[in-house]
């Protein structure tokens, strides 16, 4: 796989604060990934440093194989961070019209863009007039008017009313289906589980995690069972002997899977043995489990 | 170039105080010219200006650009509104994520000012041919060209001031500071002025205790950045007929070659500077 980013001992300090202090990750072509950390954890300061806006105290990085952030790389990136900053007192229009004359784009792309998020109608009216969500997605259209290879998203849904977050949700799904690789930057586990295949995890600076989401935790999942007799139960599951942890909750037994197996081979094993079950799930921990769990064992 | 112009062009044509000031500035600058042909009270006398001479070949570009570089503020207000709305706004920051260098950043800025200095300079040039062709005793071609330097001087004094502003804009972001730092350095530079030329200057006196001479030495305050400015175009009372005709003394005219060299280090220096600040900040 080609690495589009690649970041090495990135570190900057804000006289004794270390924002981010020494952290290495590398963004692979074609998928989404998620820079998740606590607010305060680095994320704004690292991508400020990825797209020059911010001197690093340390380190270096690559974009597409260059050094640094050239005006030139910037042109083949899609940025949105923290509020829309846009010329207020012009039309969307005006303002995508700038956009375009910096990034070399002709003018013909402004009503594809303005289209892809749904504000073509509203292409002449002042930017002051538009609400949180339009200005949003006006963000989004003006990082994609050069067809990005990259779009970096901070906090893109931040503010924005629950209809806000599912507009600007579906428009980085279409995004992310035609290859463009997504870099997000968000507090919101959630919202990362929701849109990206790998994770980069910051916490004080520090870069604890960074790989595909199902890889976090080496735990393979767990399954919940019940039963009428669910002593027998617990009992027959540690004879088997291919679960590290098996707990009682209420009425419920959650068994954590050491060696994996399936559903319908733990179902066909218990059945033999005289056991019938009343329910049985397979569970992969969420992504909000997993962040707490390496957030723990980090500390 | 024509690019980071169309870029300046978009940002600004239609933005409030860039309209505002235009319109006050050259609205201004050609109608002072025009009621210069009128007769205007100073100082309860009235005087003529088309009588004092102010108005023929050559001492009328003296006279026009000393004044119209009056008024050279309105230009440096949409300097400083535009350059602080970059900042406050964060468009600068958000111009530089987009694709846009520094360096193109500040050229874009560097042509606005060149352009805007340009274009008053044009008008000077325009009111200043029709005035005289039409009021001066001489019109010939020697007399029109003869103190042509004044038109470059005078393009040179606002470039100077108008790169000054840019870069204590880019350094202080908020109008109300730009302001109150502009006019705090102008009254230290009056201050210091004032304050050497009473320590320096030699007075003589005759037997009866009259003083018969002054001798002005050369100041180290003339090379402040605002006197550095107004020494470009020197003030034109002293060659008007009706003091010519008290003094007694005859008015002959010097390029101040030593000022336009300083004014073209101070806004190399206001640029460098400039440009300093923006690589070197966090944004």
């Amino acid at each position: 796989m080609e690495n589009i980013l690649e970041v090495r001992n990135l570190s900057k300090r804000f006289g004794k604060i270390n924002a981010v202090n020494s952290i290495s990750f590398s963004v692979e072509k074609g998928n989404v990934y998620g820079l998740l950390g606590p607010n305060g954890s680095g994320k704004s300061t690292t991508l400020g440093i990825l797209l020059s806006t911010i001197n690093p105290t340390e380190g270096s990085w690559s974009w597409f194989g260059q050094n640094g952030t050239s005006s030139e790389v910037l042109k083949r990136i899609g940025a949105i961070i923290e509020h829309p900053n846009f010329y207020t007192f012009l039309s969307a229009e005006k303002n995508l019209k700038i956009v375009c004359e910096i990034k070399n784009v002709p003018f013909t792309r402004i009503d594809e863009v303005l289209q892809l998020v749904g504000l073509a109608e509203r292409k002449k009216d002042k930017f002051s007039t538009y609400s949180l969500g339009m200005k949003q997605r006006l963000s989004i259209a003006s990082a994609m008017l050069s067809n990005p290879e990259v779009l970096i998203l901070d906090e893109p849904t931040n503010g924005l009313d629950p209809e806000g977050i599912i507009q600007i949700r579906e428009i980085i799904r279409s995004i992310a289906a035609q290859g463009t690789t997504i870099l997000l930057a968000s507090h919101l586990l959630d919202e990362v589980e929701k849109v990206c295949s790998h994770v980069i995890i910051l916490k004080k600076g520090v870069s604890l995690y960074c790989g595909k989401v199902s890889a976090m935790t080496a735990t393979k999942g767990y399954f919940i069972l019940q039963s009428s007799n669910l002593d027998e139960l617990k009992r027959e599951l540690e004879l088997m002997g291919i679960f590290k942890e098996i707990k009682r909750e209420e009425n419920k037994l959650v068994a954590s899977i050491d060696q994996d197996i399936s559903a319908e081979d733990l179902n066909k094993n218990l059945l033999n043995k005289g056991i019938y079950l009343s329910h049985l799930v397979k569970q992969k921990e969420s992504l909000e489990e997993q962040f707490l769990e390496l957030v723990k064992q980090n500390k | 170039m024509k690019r980071l112009i169309r870029i300046e062009w978009l940002k600004n044509y239609s933005y409030f105080p860039v309209i505002l000031f235009s319109s006050i500035y050259f609205g201004l600058v050609i109608g002072f010219t025009l009621i210069c042909a009128q007769t205007i009270p100073i100082f309860g006398i009235s005087i003529k200006l088309l009588d004092q001479g102010f108005l023929d070949f050559p001492q009328i570009w003296n006279f026009l650009t000393y004044f119209t570089a009056l008024l050279k503020i309105f230009l440096g207000l949409i300097v400083i509104f535009t350059i602080s709305n970059e900042f406050t706004s964060k468009m600068f920051k958000q111009n530089i994520i987009d694709g846009l260098s520094r360096k193109e950043f500040l050229a874009s800025k560097v042509l606005t000012i060149t352009l805007l200095s340009l274009l008053s300079t044009l008008v000077i040039v325009l009111m200043g041919l029709i005035l005289g062709l039409s009021f001066s005793k001489s019109t010939e071609l020697n007399a029109i060209f003869k103190e042509s330097y004044f038109v470059f001087g005078y393009f040179l004094k606002l470039f100077t001031f108008l790169t000054f502003l840019l870069f204590i804009t880019v350094l202080l972001k908020r109008v109300v500071f730009v302001f109150l730092t502009f006019f705090v350095w102008w009254i230290f530079e009056v201050i210091l002025t004032i304050i050497e030329y009473q320590s320096r200057i030699v007075e003589k006196f005759d037997a009866m205790g009259n003083r018969i001479n002054v001798i002005k030495p050369d100041l180290i305050t003339d090379f402040l950045p605002l006197n550095t400015m107004s020494k470009l175009v020197e003030e034109p009372f002293q060659r008007i007929q009706f003091v010519e005709s008290i003094t007694g003394g005859k008015f002959t005219f010097e390029i101040p070659y030593l000022a336009i060299m300083t004014a073209i280090a101070y806004s190399i220096l206001f640029l460098y500077g400039t440009y300093i600040i923006m690589t070197k900040r966090d944004w």
